[in-house]
């Protein structure tokens, strides 16, 4: 069956105090579930960012290119 | 949960029953919510036996909705299942209309979404609201115990709330 077209928001994205105030929402609760997300966000890390503990990405360059600036670093040191 | 999770990814406020505290003039609640929306979104396979008998507030819901679009036809319904095909035989009135088929699984109905709605910026993909999903359903348990149900206006709200805080956030992190 062919579905019929998708609706297309153009809307941006609504800001959480202004739901919070949409929905009844008191502002100590507001402030309590502000700090989950930002709590979770710190524990999980952003869907951009390697998380905490995650690895990190490697740089462009080489194992043979990195060995080599390190060694010239130890040497300086 | 996952409705809340995958409409506030694509940056909707999503409104429900839910909310409406207390028997008093609920049907014009209903309206009123319906009417302050620009979509409705209907889960037919929600129609369970509470203490046997069948809850008839969802189909019945979906008839205030045609009835709104009627003379509001800027007004966009969309209709949800677990099963393809059910419809036909639970609300034949409704032949020809498109039902998004999700089969009781959270990914199929985040993927149906996108089915169903386009963002014109900053498009999430089902991987992105996937995360949205595993984000509420992770906070619904301390939801859960602060109000002892995840079906009551409070607890809807903070759902909410929390789902739009994470998705706002998210979508500022994601290239337009």
């Amino acid at each position: 069956m062919a579905l019929r077209p998708r609706a297309v928001i153009t809307t941006p994205y609504p800001l959480a105090a202004t739901t919070a105030r949409v929905l009844g929402v008191s502002p100590k609760r507001y402030r309590e579930l502000r700090a989950m997300v930002t709590d979770y966000l710190e524990r999980h890390g952003s869907s951009r960012a390697p998380g905490p503990g995650g690895k990190s990405r490697r740089s462009k360059h080489s194992a043979k290119t990195r060995t080599v600036a390190r060694r010239r670093t130890t040497r300086r040191g | 949960m996952t409705f809340i999770a995958g409409l506030c990814g694509f940056g909707l406020r999503p409104r429900a029953t839910l909310e409406i505290p207390g028997p008093t003039r609920r049907l014009d609640r209903i309206f009123e919510l319906i009417s302050a929306c620009g979509y409705s979104f209907h889960d037919l396979s929600r129609v369970q036996l509470t203490s046997g008998a069948p809850r008839f507030n969802m189909p019945f819901e979906v008839g205030l909705t045609v009835a709104t679009a009627r003379w509001r036809p800027s007004h966009q319904w969309f209709l949800f299942e677990a099963k393809p095909f059910r419809v036909q035989q639970t609300l034949s009135d409704l032949s020809g209309t498109d039902v998004y088929i999700h089969g009781d699984a959270p990914r199929r109905l985040l993927s149906a979404l996108t089915d169903t709605l386009v963002r014109a910026t900053k498009q999430p993909t089902v991987n992105e609201l996937g995360r949205i999903q595993r984000f509420v359903r992770d906070k619904s348990t301390g939801i859960r115990r602060n109000y002892g149900t995840l079906f009551g206006a409070r607890a809807f709200r903070d759902l909410v709330v929390v789902a739009t805080d994470f998705a706002t956030r998210e979508s500022a992190a994601r290239p337009g």
